[in-house]
């Protein structure tokens, strides 16, 4: 089922792929993906280029896929290891999802921050206090990273 | 001495039809049962215990066999389910079942899980989760393979689709019936007791 599942999902992504991601299995192995990420235009990881890596599980869609940014991001919910914290990942997966619409919720994650379920304290701290703070500091990780 | 079946010049087949309620209400009744008992046990908390003693090993003496033993305590059936809310499998039995000829969009329609056309399955085997219903004509329901939903709905009882618990649907459609059933015995008792003064 997960196999079949994956390439129908592949083959979905090819015909109507989203705007603003891209994601493809990494050489042979069906069951581990890169993608790509858009910084939102509208947020401070705009013009980057964040690169994710998705696992897929052997009993997918019943458990969700596990995706870590392997670009580095300043940002309240996703820590140095490139971990996100977004509870469709988690509790709230629903094997109705897909790895189309988790990237389209990761890039609304990027655009409206979740500071009060955070996965850096320190940063969801800056983000509520000073937030021109967190946008120079992320805008600069983006230069920095993601360009 | 002839039969009633005999004189009636009719053949008898009492026996589906007298077996079909029985065999119905068996069913709901066993399910009914096991919600019960699931919910008195403390198998859930036995396993929250476990898993907590196992995080101190792990924090304390850095012992990796603990986080493997966590691992396993929430593969396993018995624990896992129990954490995390699935329907006893003889839930499954009293979903309600769909033919394909029914769906108005039966050329189109898949399995939101699987991902695939009902129609391109030879032998479709679909059923409707409860949800959706209660919310008119209107609502679209929620139509999966039995294949698909049975093993997500083993571990997690809610609508891959609207996220709504189907087994507390399931549990407030029962109350309601229970209800329903109590108005009405309570009817009959008060015709019976005729110089009962109800409205007094």
């Amino acid at each position: 089922m997960s196999l079949k599942r994956i390439n129908k999902e592949l083959t979905d992504l090819g015909r109507d792929p989203p705007s603003s991601c891209s994601a493809g299995p990494v050489g042979d192995d069906l069951y581990h993906w890169q993608a790509s990420i858009m910084g939102p235009p509208d947020s401070p990881y705009a013009g980057g280029v964040f690169f994710l890596s998705i696992h897929f599980p052997t009993d997918y869609p019943f458990k969700p896929p596990k995706i870590a940014f392997t670009t580095k991001i300043y940002h309240p919910n996703i820590n140095s290891n490139g971990n996100i914290c977004l509870d469709i990942l988690k509790d709230q997966w629903s094997p109705a999802l897909t790895i189309s619409k988790v990237l389209l919720s990761i890039c609304s994650l990027l655009t409206d921050a979740n500071p009060d379920d955070p996965l850096v304290p320190e940063i969801a701290h800056i983000y509520k206090q000073d937030r021109s703070k967190y946008e120079a500091t992320a805008k600069e990780w983006t230069k920095k990273y993601a360009i | 001495m002839s039969t009633y079946e005999e004189d009636h010049n009719i053949t008898a087949a009492p026996s589906r039809t007298a077996s079909n309620p029985s065999r119905s209400h068996q069913t709901l009744g066993s399910v009914l049962e096991s919600f019960l008992t699931q919910d008195q046990t403390t198998e859930s908390l036995d396993r929250e215990s476990y898993t907590n003693a196992l995080r101190t090993l792990n924090t304390q003496e850095g012992s990796t066999l603990a986080l493997e033993l966590i691992q396993t305590l929430e593969d396993t059936p018995q624990f896992g389910e129990a954490k995390s809310k699935g329907v006893p499998p003889e839930f499954l039995d009293t979903l309600e079942r769909v033919p394909i000829n029914k769906l108005p969009n039966k050329d189109t329609a898949d399995c939101p899980i699987c991902t695939n056309r009902f129609i391109d399955d030879k032998y479709p085997l679909l059923v409707k989760l409860p949800c959706g219903v209660q919310h008119g004509s209107k609502t679209k329901d929620h139509i999966f393979d039995l294949e698909c939903i049975g093993p997500w709905l083993k571990v997690n009882s809610t609508c891959p689709l609207c996220r709504f618990d189907v087994m507390e649907l399931d549990r407030k459609r029962r109350e309601k019936i229970e209800e329903e059933l109590r108005k009405a015995k309570e009817e009959d008792s008060e015709e019976e007791e005729e110089d009962w003064d109800v409205y007094g």
